[in-house]
């Protein structure tokens, strides 16, 4: 376990007016993922058997433009809600009667114990994104959806729970990753607190009741079973029976990363002492504390820089210039297969992005006097990549989401009208902002993570430099220069809404 | 074991599905009906303003008086749809006038033409829009 370290202090949002109250109730989660659980219902009917196409169907309109659009503008604004409303995690309930019926718990294979196999699994989600437009296609989007659920409950039945969050899921890695812009953060009211806590419940969970029953249910991450509080010992009561701990290890006073947290809020509701807060901290604060150093170390920068590139790349795939380019490499190749183009067009950008970050930091550090450690320098100057990088999804999401938030009244009553009811969808509702406003808002969020990311990088220089930090910070103030202006020009691009680059999506 | 069984059974038939033909994939109306539509675009459709033409006949005769209307919809969800009327321009021929390919790539046509009978049809129509 990491020692206690220091933590935000802004404003405790659990203070808000009954707020509190609804975190610790035992069944708050659940509240929290019924209107996806109830959208993902949606998505699966009207995939498979609604109209199939694209913006007219409520699975590829409210997976591709709106879950994404919020999801940014949730991490931008407050935190990883979307973990928190997850609905995959509905699935506990059946893998937990699945694991009865196994002949023991499997562990996850140490190799994968980190965020490598996730980062694979990310860009082979964000490759069949592209090879079979999953954006045009109502049925696969469904069957996407399917998936998840089903691989959420595969790998919760075989190991312990929250192996899916923490190590497969590729949505909730997207998430963790880029909740390091959000602000705000689980930390501990009062260190002194946990100090003398002996149990850990927020860690191990805990079982509460007015008498300690003969069998408890074992800790959440460990093998003994969990600690009895009785109720007389719990202050602001919540409730009898069960309470999970942090199912993917975290230890609140030690938290200084939303890495891995899903705002499940086990931990509010399972410390008996009131004493875990959701406090209001600036959006850079978790890149100026070095947190992935301690956990999660390089795979998770290289995770980080990697979602930054293919962040980019997603966006390039919809412009002139990336159909231009395609068909020049498939044609100097003599072929015509969109695998062998897409997959060097992946390797290409990985091996480009990964080069360039760590060169421009390898520079910053021969430039500041700490001499040729290209891993260290990665993993100093990475969170200024990890910021570019939220930046540019963001304004992209947001561009698709703001040309077409408003369809999604149309699309719900085309689904209804579609099965027979007499709805007159209206689909001239579809725009939430003015073409016009478009490129200035979308280029305007770009540029304002551009100047985050050098407000990230004058700090990181003055604080790892001192004096030569002066000098440190150069390299990177040119390699943020040149990220924003590629990501403007790409967002200044016309768009051009193909499916292939061989043949069209349909 | 039952319940273990039909759970199983379950997940089989999720494997069954896949995408219904649709309903309107369609350029020309169904052979049965005494209507029948036939939407045209130019060839090789290009970004910026475009005459969209659909002839109209019942009982093989041209057919008058029929109230048009074509949406433009990307394969992306969430692009702004273009919608345009078509107005009768000759017996039986309806053109739209201010219909814009907004964008290149890839579009789906959804005309839906109501007919002076009040018979309701609607006809679908995909193609590529190159850029300029």
């Amino acid at each position: 376990m990491q020692p206690i370290r220091e933590q935000p202090r802004g404003f405790n949002l659990f203070l808000l007016p009954g707020i509190k109250q609804l975190i610790r109730w035992k069944y708050s989660r659940f509240l929290f993922q019924l209107p996806l659980l109830i959208l993902s219902i949606f998505v699966i009917i009207d995939g498979f058997t609604g109209r199939q196409i694209a913006p007219r169907n409520v699975a590829t309109a409210s997976v591709w433009l709106h879950y994404r659009g919020f999801v940014v503008i949730a991490l931008a604004l407050f935190g990883n809600a979307f973990c928190s409303a997850c609905p995959l995690m509905l699935t506990r309930g059946l893998s937990n009667w699945l694991k009865k019926l196994l002949p023991r718990q499997f562990t996850w294979p140490k190799a994968l114990k980190n965020k490598y196999f996730v980062t694979f699994f990310l860009l082979a989600y964000f490759f069949t994104y592209e090879y079979f437009d999953l954006w045009a296609s109502p049925w696969l989007t469904a069957w996407l959806a399917i998936g998840y659920f089903s691989t959420a409950l595969v790998i919760d039945t075989l190991f312990p729970s929250g192996t899916y969050c923490r190590y497969v899921c590729p949505l909730g890695n997207f998430n963790f990753l880029y909740s390091s812009a959000s602000p705000s953060q689980i930390t501990a009211v009062d260190h002194d607190v946990c100090r003398s806590c002996a149990d850990k419940p927020c860690l191990q969970g805990r079982y509460s009741a007015q008498t300690k029953p003969t069998k408890l249910p074992l800790q959440t991450n460990g093998p003994q079973e969990t600690a009895f509080i009785p109720l007389t010992e719990i202050k602001n009561n919540n409730g009898n029976g069960f309470f999970p701990g942090c199912e993917t290890d975290l230890f609140v006073p030690t938290i200084q990363s939303n890495m891995d947290c899903t705002f499940c809020f086990n931990c509010v509701r399972a410390c008996p002492y009131d004493n875990v807060a959701l406090s209001i901290r600036p959006p850079f604060w978790e890149w100026l504390k070095n947190p992935w150093a301690r956990r999660g170390r390089l795979p998770v920068m290289i995770m980080g820089v990697l979602l930054t590139v293919y962040g980019l790349m997603n966006a390039i795939a919809m412009i002139p210039p990336y159909y231009s380019y395609a068909q020049f490499v498939a044609d100097s190749l003599h072929t015509d297969s969109e695998l062998l183009v897409l997959s060097l067009f992946f390797l290409g950008f990985a091996v480009i992005g990964l080069s360039l970050s760590t060169i421009f930091a390898v520079l910053a550090d021969l430039a500041g006097g700490k001499g040729f450690k290209p891993k260290i320098a990665f993993m100093r100057w990475g969170y200024v990549t990890v910021a570019l990088g939220f930046g540019f999804w963001t304004a992209h999401y947001l561009f698709h989401f703001l040309t077409g938030a408003l369809s999604i009244f149309p699309i719900f009553e085309h689904f209804f009208a579609y099965r027979g009811f007499n709805i007159d969808p209206n689909w001239r509702m579809s725009q939430f902002v003015p073409s016009k406003w478009l490129f200035p808002l979308t280029a305007g969020i770009s540029t304002l993570y551009a100047f985050l990311a050098s407000f990230v990088a004058i700090k990181i220089s003055l604080r790892d430099f001192k004096d030569r930090g002066v000098l440190a910070m150069w390299p990177m103030l040119i390699y943020i220069l040149i990220f924003a202006v590629f990501g403007v020009w790409i967002l200044a691009q016309p768009m051009e809404m193909r499916g292939t680059i061989f043949q069209p999506s349909f | 074991m039952f319940r273990q069984i039909v759970f199983i059974l379950l997940l089989f038939t999720l494997v069954a599905c896949k995408p219904p033909e649709d309903k309107n994939q369609a350029n020309v109306t169904n052979q049965n009906s005494s209507i029948k539509a036939r939407v045209e675009v130019p060839e090789n459709p290009k970004l910026g303003l475009q005459t969209l033409s659909v002839y109209l006949l019942e009982d093989s005769k041209a057919l008058s008086g029929a109230s048009i209307e074509i949406t433009g919809d990307m394969t992306h969800a969430g692009m702004v749809p273009v919608i345009a009327m078509a107005v009768e321009t000759e017996t039986g021929l309806y053109q739209t006038k201010d219909f814009e390919f907004t964008m290149a790539g890839d579009w789906i046509l959804t005309t839906v033409i109501k007919t002076p009978s009040g018979e309701k049809i609607t006809l679908e129509k995909k193609l590529s829009v190159a850029g300029n």
